[in-house]
């Protein structure tokens, strides 16, 4: 909020359109073709290693650009190739999309978007402003039922561009292992997202009808049953049991990655105490799910992860994982019957109430929990969301938050 | 006498949705960018008989190098007459 505040242009317009936010919500726009972005048909399979030219910080950058070089023009979308050179990176700085002062429309668009998932949620996903720049939002979605990333916590940094939603947002899956496990063949191990509505891969391209919630939901449709046929030309199984393979390695990486790592690992990604605190109340209720998939897969142990897209992977160790699991479950009781807790414990055993009246009078906005569990986060969320937007939507023409 | 009257009327635009799909502000207000509502800040229709303010609208063909797919639809866009 504090970046554009000395630069907005025009003058506060924030009477006229105040009550719109209440009834903007639940318009329901109906956007039909959202599904459609998951399958991706042309493109070659190795565009991966083709699309680094704008990201400096890629950890496994290298690979050769040539190819894409002629194919760039303005007529790049038609034949697919656009999206090898889209700006994906929410912290890559080297335009001026991102540099730019958001507009007073981008700022109100933004906040309609983040009201509208508060006051009617989809499930598995809970998003959050940075505390220092509403352009910037945290969202962990959590992995959806019945597929091989249930219970896995996959947090995503978004950044909107200050002509959103003329221009996408940037989308970086921050949950890859430092780096190290690719996800899904739409969600590498560098954090970029292949979706067509970002401009990342090829389909149906962004539209300005899109929200922050469409663009989560779209994201959320990549993690299905069988990722294994996400891959371009991969429709039918290359070889026999290659897409369960597939589901065992994402089930293992989830738990490992997506789930203890994120909660107790050493390479844990820094990440809002508010979306943390998510993840460590949820966690006990996926806990039987967690050991019933250890269990019943510990025959694997030993084996290497035969990776069929030839990525490298570790070795599978579900015995290793149950342990961890056990030992996260036992600190986690033990914050939570340790009444004489620290302030940061305090809100890590879910008393979310406390810190929803505190950040009131700020930019920062409570999370909002969509899946059935934490239910008394649903609750306090949407009332501490609706009071912290509201107060501020008034102010934003004139340079943002008075208080 | 000292019989004095004051009219007031109240309009509305006729819209199939209560907001604009890009803006996601109500058609009753104005976009994000103008003060007022009315003649200063007017919706218009698609062929496809989607609504949006002109303003918003605008920006998103202006930002469009070759076609120009509606925003709710991605049909080309095309301006209804009248």
């Amino acid at each position: 909020m504090a970046s554009h505040k000395s630069k907005s242009k025009t003058g506060g317009s924030s009477k006229t359109s105040s009550s719109s936010t209440s009834s903007a919500t639940s318009s329901n726009l109906g956007w039909s073709n959202m599904s459609k972005t998951t399958e991706a048909t042309s493109g070659s399979t190795d565009h991966e290693k083709k699309s680094k030219k704008s990201s400096s910080k890629s950890e496994d950058a290298g690979g050769s650009l040539d190819v894409l070089e002629g194919g760039s023009g303005p007529d790049g979308a038609e034949n697919g190739l656009v999206y090898l050179t889209a700006k994906w990176d929410p912290d890559d700085f080297s335009d001026g999309d991102m540099m730019s002062p958001p507009s007073p429309a981008c700022i109100r668009r933004i906040k309609n978007d983040i009201l509208a998932i508060y006051s009617d949620p989809p499930p598995g996903l809970c998003v959050m402003p940075d505390p220092h720049n509403i352009t910037k939002i945290h969202g962990l979605l959590t992995g959806p039922f019945d597929t091989p990333y249930e219970g896995g916590f996959f947090y995503f940094l978004i950044r909107f561009p200050h002509d959103y939603p003329i221009s996408p947002p940037r989308v970086r899956l921050m949950t890859t292992g430092n780096g190290t496990v690719r996800f899904n063949p739409n969600l590498y191990k560098s954090g970029k997202v292949c979706l067509s509505i970002l401009g990342t891969w090829a389909g149906p391209s962004w539209s300005p009808a899109q929200t922050l919630s469409t663009v989560l939901i779209s994201i959320q449709s990549l993690m299905n049953e069988k990722p294994y046929h996400n891959e371009p030309g991969y429709k039918h199984e290359r070889t026999q049991g290659d897409s369960k393979n597939y589901n065992d390695i994402i089930m293992h990486e989830t738990i490992r990655v997506a789930v203890c790592d994120m909660i107790d690992g050493t390479t844990r990604t820094p990440m809002p105490d508010t979306l943390r605190a998510v993840m460590e109340s949820s966690f006990p209720d996926y806990y039987r799910y967690y050991v019933q998939v250890c269990e019943s897969h510990m025959h694997l142990d030993g084996q290497p992860m035969n990776d069929p897209f030839g990525d490298s992977r570790p070795t599978f160790n579900f015995r290793q994982l149950l342990k961890w699991l056990k030992s996260i479950k036992a600190r986690l009781s033990d914050n939570r019957t340790d009444e004489s807790d620290s302030d940061e414990d305090e809100a890590k055993q879910g008393e979310m109430t406390k810190s929803f009246e505190d950040c009131d009078d700020e930019e920062e906005s409570p999370l909002k929990k969509g899946a059935g569990e934490g239910k008394n986060v649903r609750a306090t969320g949407a009332e501490g969301a609706s009071s912290t937007l509201d107060s501020s939507d008034g102010g934003e023409g004139g340079g943002g938050n008075t208080s | 006498m000292g019989n004095s009257w004051t009219g007031v009327a109240t309009w509305k635009w006729i819209a199939n949705d209560d907001n604009c799909g890009i803006c996601r502000m109500a058609f009753d207000g104005c976009c994000p960018d103008c003060k007022l509502p009315g003649d200063d800040c007017p919706l218009v229709w698609g062929q496809c008989s989607h609504v949006f303010h002109m303003h918003c609208i605008v920006k998103w063909l202006q930002s469009q190098s070759t076609n120009s797919p509606c925003p709710m639809c991605r049909q080309e866009w095309k301006w209804k007459a009248g």
